[in-house]
């Protein structure tokens, strides 16, 4: 047990004098996929939609090959409803835009001016708006209206607490001592359904983003 | 190695991380109550349990207004579990009672504030179908509605009352046949009559006469069944007399003329007066008037020349109405116009351009909006969109300076409030009279029609453990919101004076439109 502690010293102890602080930003876009059962309801659809992202982190690598990342970001996860038949003139998007705060470890690999690196982690998040845009027909007429709406958040059914686990895989590239490109596909998987849940029917709804996003950073 | 290792223990973190996490909690199955599905239904029926269960879902899924009852403090999920020990509790029951199970559902159902809400369940003990309506058991408690459910508005006494509301010309029709059945079938009855009392007196009867004597007796036993009958029923087995005595009428010269049996859906009674006052005035029964004057409608038979002939006399009435108010407003003599539907119980959105709508521009209009359920969730909605109905399209005068007073009590039902709503949209349009019954969703009841919107009426009547009739659009208006089970409330609030009626025909409610029509007050 001792050694093993001396050890584990030992290793900060070296890290330490590479560790670094770094500041970023980063953006991009992300495809939404929107997980919902329509169950019988066939003449209803939903498939995902392309949204953006947005972000400033930072990071502090403990080793070269560690560090912990933490993000405050604002990332869309949008969907579209649309119908068939008699309705085909039916479809909206959704636009939802949610504020995040990954906190995320870092795994680094490669040279020194070009590294590939994975992140792993987690995230919280808030639903700050909403907001609707296309056409619905209406039932009785099939008479087609515009639809360019904020959505009504209504407590009784919207979840806007989001959180689950964040990974991504990318690539960085170190053009000058203080500087640094990146490049990243990552994926947010959240653990909460976006609609309350009645405690006699569960019927849950999630959102997964895919996001592709580049940035840089100044490294300390 | 170690740059290897170090790729090989991420991936591997990641890996771990994902297959855990899928693990994400299933949604529970749901099914379409919509449409009739055997298995579904057939669950259903198998127990009390079962049924409630049943019901409480399928309602989850196709009431519109869960967010309204949320506001009136119903808890849907706390219905669920107050209720399902009391039902499983009637499965231990030999016998459950239909009293038993009227209690027990109607705390349930009850409280639904829905206006057009009604609905059906089968005593699986006995097989009894039970009937629930919600706003009949809550306009039970208002006065106007219990009195306005039992009057029929009739101003035909002013054609002798002299004053400002003096009637100088009155018209009235009826798609009921009632009346001719009746006259029919009395004419009929006198002269089976007498010739049955003419063959009493004779010893011996020819094989003709004893055949006159059978179907005689036979006839005047059928004649006399017919009171108490729906109409639908009455029109039918009126007409099954007919065929069966055609003989019978033949030999004793009698006229048995059979009815056009489709005019027992669309009932309606029309009367239209102009006032001395120059104010023109229309009174319908029922949104029932596209039939009869909706030439696209298609829907009457017409080669029948009693139909025709009951479809041209309520036709000519609503043309009365409408031809004078041309005539008025293009002389400047048109002092205003009274539409009456109190007592109406609603019927057709396309009706709406002959009566409101013939005053107003061609090109629809659009009072409130209109909301459906877009999901299986309870406060799953589509985006609202304008509720338009049709205006008069041909040619015609617009009412924009002259009073509109729409005339409304406790039992102006639906569409007949959709007229009343609209007033508060039209800047020279006034509601007189009581509050409206509280029922203004709209509906499609047609099973086909279900999956226009998933939501709405479920079940078959007199078949499924369960059968709701629902409406499938809300109706939103911009300022007063959703008024169902609350009504629209009238800008002059006039209480029917029943006692003046009873004693003098004097109607109070429509003196008090034509003052204000004449007077601005």
């Amino acid at each position: 047990m001792k050694k093993v502690l001396v050890l584990f010293i030992a290793m900060v102890a070296v890290g330490t004098i590479q560790a670094q602080w770094r500041l970023g930003v980063s953006g991009g876009g992300d495809y939404n996929f929107y997980s919902i059962q329509t169950h019988y309801q066939t003449n209803y659809h939903y498939t995902g939609s392309w949204g953006g992202t947005a972000a400033i982190f930072t990071q502090y690598n403990f080793l070269n090959w560690v560090g912990l990342r933490a993000e405050v970001e604002m990332v869309q996860k949008n969907h579209l409803f649309y119908r068939t038949l008699k309705f085909e003139d039916t479809h909206y998007t959704t636009y939802n835009t949610y504020l995040q705060l990954p906190v995320m470890t870092q795994f680094s690999f490669g040279g020194e001016k070009v590294r590939g690196f994975v992140n792993v982690g987690i995230y919280g998040g808030y639903w700050v708006d909403s907001h609707l845009k296309g056409s619905v027909q209406e039932p009785l007429n099939l008479k087609t209206y515009p639809v360019d709406e904020k959505y009504a958040f209504y407590p009784a059914r919207d979840e806007r607490w989001d959180c689950g686990l964040v990974g991504g895989l990318g690539i960085e590239y170190r053009f000058l001592e203080h500087w640094a490109l990146h490049a990243e596909g990552r994926c947010y998987y959240s653990f909460i359904s976006t609609t309350h849940q009645s405690s006699v029917i569960k019927d849950y709804r999630y959102n997964t983003p895919l996001a592709i996003q580049a940035g840089f950073s100044y490294i300390f | 190695m170690k740059k290897i290792s170090i790729i090989h223990y991420s991936l591997f973190i990641i890996l771990c991380v994902f297959a855990l996490s899928s693990c994400r909690p299933e949604s529970d199955p749901q099914w379409s109550y919509g449409q009739y599905d055997n298995q579904v239904y057939g669950l259903a029926g198998a127990n009390f349990e079962q049924q409630f269960i049943g019901l409480w879902t399928a309602l989850n899924e196709n009431y519109c207004i869960w967010d309204f009852e949320l506001e009136h403090g119903l808890d849907w999920d706390e219905v669920y579990y107050k209720y399902l020990p009391q039902f499983q509790a009637l499965d231990q029951k030999q016998e459950v009672t239909d009293e038993e199970l009227m209690k027990l559902y109607g705390e349930v159902l009850f409280p639904l504030h829905d206006g057009h809400a009604n609905f059906q369940v089968r005593n699986l003990s006995n097989g009894h179908f039970l009937g629930f309506n919600p706003s009949l058991e809550r306009n039970k408690s208002r006065p106007d509605c219990q009195f306005s459910m039992g009057f029929t508005p009739d101003i035909k006494a002013y054609t002798d009352i002299p004053g400002d509301c003096h009637i100088a010309q009155f018209q009235t029709a009826s798609s009921s046949q009632i009346q001719f059945i009746s006259n029919s079938l009395d004419k009929a009855s006198k002269v089976v009559d007498a010739k049955l009392e003419e063959l009493e007196q004779k010893e011996t009867l020819t094989e003709e006469e004893q055949l006159i004597v059978q179907y005689g007796k036979m006839f005047l036993k059928d004649a006399s069944s017919l009171e108490g009958m729906s109409l639908s029923a009455g029109y039918s087995f009126y007409n099954k007399i007919c065929v069966r005595y055609a003989m019978l009428a033949d030999l004793l010269g009698f006229e048995l003329t059979p009815v056009d049996e489709t005019l027992a859906n669309y009932t309606l009674d029309v009367a239209s007066a102009y006032l001395d006052a120059g104010i023109a005035y229309f009174r319908f029964s029922g949104f029932n008037l596209s039939p009869f004057l909706d030439p696209g409608w298609n829907v009457l038979n017409l080669a029948n020349p009693s139909t025709k002939a009951i479809q041209q006399s309520i036709y000519d009435v609503w043309k009365a109405w409408f031809d004078k108010i041309q005539e008025l407003k293009k002389s400047n003599a048109l002092k205003g116009v009274i539409i009456d539907v109190r007592s109406n119980t609603g019927g057709y959105n396309n009706d709406f351009q002959f009566a409101l709508g013939a005053l107003l521009p061609s090109g629809g209009f659009s009072s409130h909006m209109e909301r459906t359920k877009a999901g299986t969730g309870r406060y799953d909605f589509a985006p609202m969109t304008p509720f338009t109905f049709n205006t008069y399209k041909e040619e015609h005068v617009v009412i924009s300076e002259e009073p509109i007073v729409v005339l409304a009590n406790g039992f102006s039902v639906s569409m007949a409030e959709m007229t009343s709503l609209s007033t508060k949209s039209i800047a020279n349009a006034r509601l007189v009279g009581m509050r409206t019954w509280g029922g203004l969703c709209s509906l499609v009841t047609d099973p086909a029609f279900y999956s226009d919107a998933y939501s709405g009426s479920f079940g078959v009547k007199n078949q499924t453990p369960f059968y709701a009739y629902l409406p499938q659009f809300v109706s939103i208006h911009p300022e007063l919101g959703i008024l169902e089970g609350t009504g629209v409330t009238p800008d002059i609030e006039v209480a029917f004076d029943q006692s003046l009626y009873e004693s003098t025909g004097r109607d109070n409610q429509f003196e008090r439109a034509v003052q204000y029509i004449l007077t601005g007050n």
